[in-house]
């Protein structure tokens, strides 16, 4: 293994070839240490379908991913985030391997994902003990740490200066969950950091009523558009709770003790994403969210006939009105932001702000 | 007299309805009547099914008991072992379906942002918990399986009420069984331990499991000597009676009744023809699919509700067993165990088509059957992929569907080469 310092800016070697998954919570290090580079899958922006084997009321992501991997020949990584995509493993057939990952925050849920983090690793025909593989995840868990770090501080500048624009985040979560760290590095150095569209630059450091500032909560926000669209009518985006956001990087991986034991616990304890029944904690951060981010409004994404993401809602709105913070419910299928009705709607929602 | 009272009662508003049906679901006296009605206007099978209900939901609205609210795949084995009453709001909502009351209660969990795109059971769950017409749950408790929509309306439920909520996570894999007993056992324990030993409980489980097997034997029979349908309105006795006296009642007076059906040569259509299998539950509201089948001497011979996919409990290993029956339940797991499960059913009960009843906002059922249809008809089995929903009679297309039965019944004569099966099987 290179040292820390030059390995950390290469993408993965790559020997292993690579996998694809659909969820966070399929961690990369795992699979990186083991020479896989484990893609994200962020499927083109048109809604699939598959008539003969999927019913119309079906989660856009799921059939997307679908359709972007049932002819793929390698390996894929399916969680069972939801019966969706417990459905779309059944069709993907034995090249998808099931990751099975517990819904509730409790020491026993961890070791149960342990264990299945290294069922999985054992059927890629690695040994999870060997001193090579442990060494390779130490040396992973440093990088994925560091590259996590620099994603939150990129947030942070996002959210602290009104030039620039959430797009900037989305681009990094797109090259951080599809294992490109060169052109990471190029983009976060460079002016990948473009400032706001011109309708958005009247922002100034301190609120201003031209510039709202606006929280995305979703579970996948399928694609940048509606990230976009709130941009483009005047919003400044200062929170996406989102897998296509900061739920995939706000999680340091303890760096003592063993490596997938703490890769388990980290990823577990993550954000909680709606899959994840745990009401009480899921709120708890939506509340730190909203008194860290200050947000005037917040628009809540649901991909259509997802589950999870619609019965979280009621109880979120209620959360955020207690602050005070007006919130708009919005779901759809990919390219929602492109929609001449949802572009009307968030529309009417800023001009709100204004009377 | 019946009359009197329906007249009595269309004259009142809804909310007087409502506050007298409430007050009349705790009403000692009626549950007296009521078993009496029972006893006296039904029989064998169906009185025993009925006396359970009225003596189960007397003790949930009376308090008998613990309420324990849970998701129908709660073993309810765990539930008497705790010294509760099982009590199912998914079980509540194909009533009020069947009463022809769910549309209120589906457009109270609209105002409250739960979306129509969700399965119309857990949203009349919510409108009927709203209302307040459910028995006050002392606890919740759900399992990750079947389905998301389950767990996550029970949650919110909770979170409603502020009362306990406890998820038991079902893996996937047989080989992780024991960590599925570790969470049972904790529950328990953190509920104070059994009320009801699990020797007790299991006994009565494994007496109605006999029962049941028996009577599952003599559904192979023909022409059949029960119907899909007539299974499914007392499926409720499979998800919350196993464990208790009733259960083992319940089947072996159905069993005695079977076997004089059969003996006397009563099946369910005068000329049989066409034997269905049904995948999923069937609409609970009036609805046309059945009477159509039989029009067309087709009949759900057996479903897959009512298949047997556990096995006897064993009291000296209760977590285990209780892990057991809950990850091989039939609609868990990879799709090819559910596969062979229906080719096996194919050929038990001389099938001769599938339906698989697609429920809208039911991603795990809806989801499989394009990918059963594709790998039954591989080895010649018609598949009919039937969309609909159990409880909003909203989502029911009453032609679409009737044609869609017609044109499957075609296929199923032109498979059959015109042979009169009916006349050949008996």
């Amino acid at each position: 293994m290179k040292p820390i310092t030059e390995s950390l800016f290469e993408n993965n070697n790559n020997a292993g070839g690579k996998i694809y998954t659909n969820c966070s919570y399929a961690p990369p290090e795992v699979f990186a240490a083991a020479g896989y580079s484990l893609i994200r899958s962020w499927p083109g922006d048109v809604s699939q379908n598959f008539p003969d084997l999927l019913p119309t009321d079906f989660c856009p992501y799921s059939k997307a991913f679908l359709a972007d991997n049932l002819s793929e020949e390698s390996f894929k990584i399916v969680t069972t985030s939801c019966d969706a995509m417990r459905r779309i493993k059944d069709i993907l057939g034995p090249e998808a391997l099931l990751l099975e990952v517990p819904r509730v925050k409790k020491n026993s849920r961890v070791d149960f994902y342990y264990k299945q983090l290294r069922k999985i690793i054992e059927k890629l025909g690695i040994d999870p003990e060997s001193n090579i593989y442990r060494s390779n995840l130490v040396t992973e868990i440093k990088k994925y740490n560091y590259w996590r770090q620099q994603l939150q501080a990129l947030m942070k500048e996002i959210i602290n200066s009104p030039h620039y624009s959430i797009m900037a985040l989305v681009k990094a979560v797109f090259k951080y969950t599809s294992q490109d760290f060169k052109g990471l590095k190029s983009f976060i150095g460079s002016s990948g950091m473009k400032p706001l569209g011109k309708s958005g630059t009247g922002g100034i450091e301190k609120k201003d009523e031209l510039n709202p500032r606006l929280l995305i909560i979703s579970t996948c926000l399928l694609d940048g558009s509606i990230a976009s669209l709130v941009e483009e009518i005047g919003f400044k985006v200062v929170g996406l709770d989102s897998c296509l956001g900061e739920r995939s990087f706000n999680v340091h991986v303890s760096e003592k003790g063993d490596p997938l034991k703490s890769l388990a616990r980290s990823y577990l304890y993550k954000p909680t994403c709606p899959r994840t029944m745990d009401m009480t904690a899921r709120l708890e951060e939506v509340k730190k969210l909203v008194e860290d981010r200050e947000p005037d409004g917040l628009i809540y994404f649901v991909p259509k006939f997802c589950d999870q993401a619609s019965y979280d809602f009621r109880l979120i709105k209620d959360c955020a009105n207690d602050y005070g913070i007006r919130v708009l419910f919005l779901d759809g299928e990919y390219g929602s932001g492109e929609s001449g009705q949802v572009r009307t709607r968030v529309a009417a929602f800023r001009e709100s702000f204004i009377l | 007299m019946g009359s009197g009272l329906s007249a009595f009662f269309s004259l009142l508003s809804k909310e007087r309805k409502l506050k007298l049906f409430k007050k009349g679901l705790k009403n000692r006296f009626l549950y007296k009547l009521a078993e009496l009605g029972s006893r006296t206007g039904s029989t064998g099978y169906m009185q025993e099914a009925l006396l359970y209900s009225i003596k189960e939901t007397r003790a949930a609205y009376l308090k008998e008991r613990p309420v324990i609210w849970c998701s129908t795949f709660v073993p309810s084995e765990l539930v008497y072992a705790l010294g509760g009453v099982p009590f199912m709001p998914e079980v509540a909502a194909g009533l009020a379906a069947a009463l022809g009351v769910a549309d209120d209660f589906l457009r109270q969990a609209e105002e409250d942002w739960i979306s129509s795109d969700l399965c119309s059971i857990h949203r009349c769950g919510w409108g009927l918990t709203k209302a307040g017409l459910l028995p006050e749950p002392d606890l919740i408790i759900a399992a990750s399986h079947l389905c998301d929509g389950a767990k996550k309306y029970l949650q919110q439920i909770s979170y409603y009420k502020g009362i306990p909520f406890y998820l038991l996570e079902t893996p996937y894999h047989p080989d992780d069984a024991d960590w599925l007993a570790h969470q049972i056992k904790d529950l328990v324990r953190e509920l104070g331990g059994v009320k009801e030993d699990f020797e007790t409980v299991f006994t009565y489980s494994n007496r109605a499991y006999r029962a049941h097997q028996r009577v599952n034997q003599l559904r192979k029979k023909i022409p059949a000597p029960m119907s899909g349908e007539e299974a499914m309105n007392l499926v409720s006795m499979e998800f919350m009676s196993s464990g208790s006296p009733a259960a083992v009642n319940y089947y072996r007076t159905l069993e005695k009744e079977l076997k004089k059906r059969i003996k006397e040569k009563k099946g369910v259509v005068p000329r049989e023809k066409h034997r269905l299998l049904w995948l999923h539950l069937k609409p609970y509201y009036r609805q046309e699919i059945f009477t159509t089948l039989a029009r067309n001497d087709a009949v759900i011979a057996f479903e897959e509700y009512s298949q047997l996919y556990w096995l006897p409990l064993d009291s000296t290993k209760p977590y285990q067993s209780l892990a057991w029956k809950m990850i091989n339940h039939f609609g868990w797991g990879p799709l090819e165990r559910q596969l062979e499960r229906i080719r096996k059913m194919v050929i038990d009960y001389n099938i001769d088509g599938v339906i698989g009843f697609s429920h809208w906002g039911c991603r795990q059922s809806s989801g499989r059957n394009g990918f059963l249809k594709k790998e039954l008809q591989k080895k010649g089995i018609p598949f009919l992929n039937l969309d609909g929903d159990l409880v909003d009679i909203r989502n029911y297309r009453e032609g679409q569907i009737i044609t869609r039965l017609q044109a499957f019944i075609e296929v199923l004569e032109s498979r059959n080469g015109g042979i009169n099966y009916a006349d050949s099987r008996t």
